[in-house]
């Protein structure tokens, strides 16, 4: 029931337009999310990890629902009513002072759930003391990221185009990549590598986002969707080696590939898309926020390529050493292969993987429209582009005129 | 059918690697006889594909256009010219010749064959590639397989320290603290290529998305790039810079080698084989099809800097071959010595000496896939690489020692081997602009065969130890086919060089007019994109 709730939750959180609704979705997924970590589950300090969470992930939506307030407060003095439609927050300009204040209130509500790296201490509790059908929901889904190109963009262009703004963000992202993807390579638990793994890659959404171009914003939505599918699917294959071993340290691992060659392989598979093996979904996402951070600034790029290194030393180190490498000691008597149901999961996973990374037209062209919308906002800024609404309601107006006078 | 042929050679060990996935691990015949198949399939195709090109018309031939991206500019795109048809060859031959040099792995045979497969088939990508996104995308594909095919088939090569640096070995390990596994191990081999393969890459990388992002065409195509791109001044150098070091780095030109021999050493031989004959050839390759392609002027300008640094590969890749112990180190250091000789011919922007170099690519990719090869039989049987303790083999492998003196002879580049005359047109053509090179070069060959007769006389001849008396020579065909395919081709190509010739030569000779005048090449109609 919580599980089904948490996914309520979070397409409610997809779907909504208004801001009040968004927020009420975003702050009812924490309920289901804290029983899921407290109740079911796995590790010893499930109970703190539980609160840490909802404690953490409240202290940055207080900041959200302030932001948003003043955001309606905006509108009330040009038109003197309250909305919270995002529609119509969009129709009114708002102060370049009020843009820069409001968006860094909205960034800490989204950089917390998101997480963005400073804010992010709370991920490797909750994904690793919750259980496993959570933790795949939760660093599966990018919510945070998506806030950003849902809210930050259109309603407040000037701010996300600033740039003091951008130099900020760009460095957590940057330090994001680096940072997440040192400590994976140190983790001795796969489920803790896959966190800071995780972190990692968001930050290449979040400098994908900030380049503030198309094939930027186009590449961190494509990560976005293809971190659904791999980062998901490397917690579910976790989950499968813990029902197993009982632990996902490598120490308890070892050689399992003789015993389970299923596992291994898809494990293999889907790490590799992880890290970007060309052929997978995640080369295109990578590839092309690096397209479009280096033609933001190429110093950014040049950190961020660095990523890409570290991404293929802890994944292909954890794997050498749990996967392949002799037959661990304290591995258990038996150890069964994956059962059918696990194995429908991971197979529908592989071929998105590479429907995404060898085809990705369809899915490009299905986002395509949406980005150019934002990225057009974005260069315009918000006055320009109301005028421009405006300019083309009369131009439509004096259309309708001369079709009635010809009438 | 040309097109057709091409994708074959391509597609027929990817296809192999994913059938391989679905036959279980005790069928090991089955797993060997299907990975043996798509490697003959591409071999067969591969032979097709060189022997039809057609040196008159020149250019690039076989070509297959499927757009990908169009508003990012990208296509599949893949095509062969002289230069990458002899080593999409070169490629075929040593995966066939691979998949039976490892016929009796035992660990985890279907895993391994996939490995390998996919390993060769993204070389071969890059190798036909007319697109920078595919060239990339294979060519970091090639690089990732290898960690694993070293860190589990590989070999721990002991003593590593105590061979090239005894004084050394306290200091190396404290700046190993990233990643203790000690120095002589495989994992520590296989990290330490995977983060310099992929280090270079990174800048590669990074060259190609500021080609990409300067050039007032947005496409990812090498033939419109070349018609229509123009960069000069710093932006030009730093490109060439980030494009020429990060290629040069898997090459491996002399500061940037010392993953190589460690890697040669800890891999096994099928891995070593293809790692030393073509793997490293992707550089020079890569550096041929973006630099010299792209930023001709710029290649004019600054080719005096490999001039000047594979001096220094091939005299101390030389030197350390000479007195180096291990088997596998001193083919490792042979190999890096004679990539100088490569990048030599390269430096030089001569028709005679960039057609020698292209042609040593194809040469020194056989001459040492039958040097690993051998080696890695010795190593099967004795389980040692130790030369000191080795000796007098020639008595229980008449015909390994008989086949070991003609690897030698085709590495030196004896009359009669294709290396001999690549070795006389890269020092020819290199003459004029670089003569104390040239010396160096030649010196280099002497030593070529002092350290490789050095080895040879230490494992074949002298006394044979007691404990290697049960040691067996190739028997069975799969050992011995190989090795006779290996050494035929390369005398076949000594013995009648000129179609070979002539296929390199239609391609150089275009790009050197380019590079040298500055002269617009033959616009190559690509595919509709070009008026």
């Amino acid at each position: 029931m919580s599980i089904l709730a948490l996914e309520t939750t979070i397409i409610g959180i997809f779907v909504s337009i208004d801001l009040i609704l968004f927020f009420v979705f975003w702050e009812l997924m924490l309920l289901p999310s804290y029983f899921l970590i407290k109740l079911w589950g796995v590790g010893e300090e499930r109970q703190y990890a539980a609160l840490k969470f909802v404690l953490y992930t409240l202290l940055g939506s207080v900041f959200m629902l302030v932001g948003f307030a003043l955001l309606s407060l905006n509108y009330h003095q040009v038109t003197n009513a309250y909305s919270f439609d995002l529609l119509e927050l969009m129709k009114v300009p708002v102060p370049l002072s009020d843009q820069i204040l409001i968006f860094w209130l909205i960034f800490m509500g989204l950089a917390f759930k998101a997480p963005v790296f400073p804010f992010h201490t709370w991920l490797p509790d909750a994904l690793v003391q919750g259980p496993i059908g959570m933790s795949v929901v939760l660093a599966g889904v990018k919510l945070g990221t998506y806030g950003f190109l849902r809210f930050s963009f259109p309603l407040l262009p000037e701010a996300s185009k600033d740039a003091t703004v951008v130099l900020i963000v760009m460095i957590l992202g940057l330090v994001a990549i680096v940072y997440g993807a040192i400590i994976a390579i140190i983790q001795t638990d796969f489920r803790r590598l896959l966190v800071f793994s995780s972190i990692s890659h968001l930050g290449f959404v979040v400098i994908g986002l900030f380049a503030l171009n198309f094939q930027g914003i186009q590449g961190s939505l494509f990560l976005m969707i293809n971190l659904g599918f791999t980062t998901a699917g490397l917690f579910f294959l976790a989950g499968f080696l813990y029902e197993r071993l009982g632990s996902t340290m490598v120490d308890d691992a070892g050689g399992v590939a003789a015993k389970m060659p299923l596992l291994a392989t898809f494990l293999l598979i889907i790490g590799m898309a992880s890290i970007g093996l060309p052929g997978t979904s995640g080369f295109i996402g990578e590839f092309l926020v690096l397209l479009g951070v280096f033609q933001a600034h190429w110093l950014y790029g040049a950190i961020a390529v660095t990523g890409v290194i570290f991404a293929a030393v802890y994944f292909l180190w954890y794997y050498e050493r749990a996967i392949f490498g002799p037959l661990g000691t304290k591995l258990p008597q038996v150890l069964h292969d994956l059962t059918q149901r696990e194995t429908i999961i991971a197979v529908a996973l592989c071929v998105m993987i590479f429907w995404l990374g060898l085809y990705p037209s369809p899915f490009l062209n299905m986002i395509n429209g949406s980005i150019k919308e934002v990225v057009e906002r974005l260069d315009k800024g918000s006055v320009a582009s109301i005028q421009l609404d405006k300019r083309l309601a009369m131009d439509r107006a004096i259309d309708n005129r001369t079709v009635t006078v010809k009438d | 059918m040309g097109s057709y042929a091409l994708l074959t050679v391509l597609f027929a060990p990817f296809l192999g690697s994913v059938v391989l996935l679905f036959i279980p691990n005790r069928a090991a015949l089955l797993v060997r006889l299907v990975a043996a198949a798509s490697a003959g399939l591409s071999l067969l195709a591969s032979l097709y594909v060189f022997m039809t090109y057609d040196p008159t018309v020149g250019g690039f031939q076989f070509i297959t256009h499927w757009p990908w991206s169009e508003e990012l500019g990208i296509a599949f795109y893949i095509g062969v010219d002289g230069i990458g048809a002899p080593l999409v060859f070169a490629s075929a031959i040593l995966l066939f010749a691979g998949i039976f040099i490892s016929w009796h792995i035992k660990d985890r045979t279907k895993e391994f064959y996939i490995f390998l497969l996919i390993l060769a088939a993204a070389t071969i990508g890059v190798f036909m590639s007319l697109d920078l996104f595919f060239l990339y995308f294979f060519y970091e594909m090639s690089v990732l397989p290898m960690y694993l095919l070293l860190g589990v088939w590989g070999s721990h090569t002991k003593g590593y320290l105590s061979m090239t640096d005894p004084e050394g070995l306290k200091l190396r390990d404290s700046v190993n603290f990233i990643f203790n596994f000690g120095s002589n191990s495989k994992e520590y081999a296989a990290m330490k290529l995977t983060l310099f393969l992929s280090a270079g890459a990174v800048f590669a990388l990074m060259g190609i998305l500021l080609i990409y992002h300067f050039s007032p065409v947005h496409t990812f195509d090498i033939l419109v790039l070349r018609e229509k791109a123009h960069f000069d001044g710093t932006l030009a150098w730093i490109i060439w810079l980030l494009v020429f070091f990060g290629f040069a780095s898997i090459a491996p030109i002399w500061p940037l080698h010392s993953w190589s021999p460690v890697g040669h050493a800890a891999a096994p031989a099928a891995t070593s084989m293809l790692h030393a004959g073509v793997l490293m050839k992707l550089g020079h390759f890569s550096i041929i099809r973006v630099a010299f392609e792209i930023l001709p002027e710029t290649t004019r300008e600054l080719m005096w800097i490999p001039a000047i640094l594979c001096v220094f590969s091939i005299i101390y890749g030389g030197f350390v071959s000479y007195h180096a112990k291990d088997t596998k180190y001193v083919i490792g250091y042979s190999s890096s010595s004679h990539m100088g000789y490569i990048f030599l011919g390269m430096a030089a922007l001569d028709y005679i000496s960039l057609t020698g170099a292209v042609i040593y690519m194809f040469a020194h990719a056989l001459a040492t896939g039958m040097l690993f090869a051998m080696v890695g039989w010795v190593y099967e049987q004795t389980h040692t690489r130790d030369i000191p303790s080795l000796g007098g083999l020639a008595q229980k492998m008449p015909f390994l020692a008989g086949a070991f003196v003609v690897a030698c002879m085709a590495s030196v580049g004896m009359p009669g081997t294709v290396n001999f005359i690549a070795e006389v047109m890269i020092i020819v053509g290199s003459w004029e602009k670089y003569p104390f090179q040239v010396v160096v070069a030649v010196l280099g060959i002497v030593l070529t065969l002092a350290y490789l007769f050095k080895m040879m006389r230490g494992l074949f001849y002298g006394k044979l130890a007691p404990e290697y008396a049960h040691v067996s020579d190739t028997r069975q065909w799969v050992d011995r086919l190989p090795l006779l395919i290996m050494i035929s081709t390369s005398i076949f190509f000594g013995i009648f060089p000129m179609h070979f010739y002539e296929i390199v030569r239609s391609t150089v000779v275009p790009m050197l007019d380019r590079i040298n005048q500055v002269a617009p090449v033959v616009a190559q109609n690509s595919a509709g994109l070009l008026p």
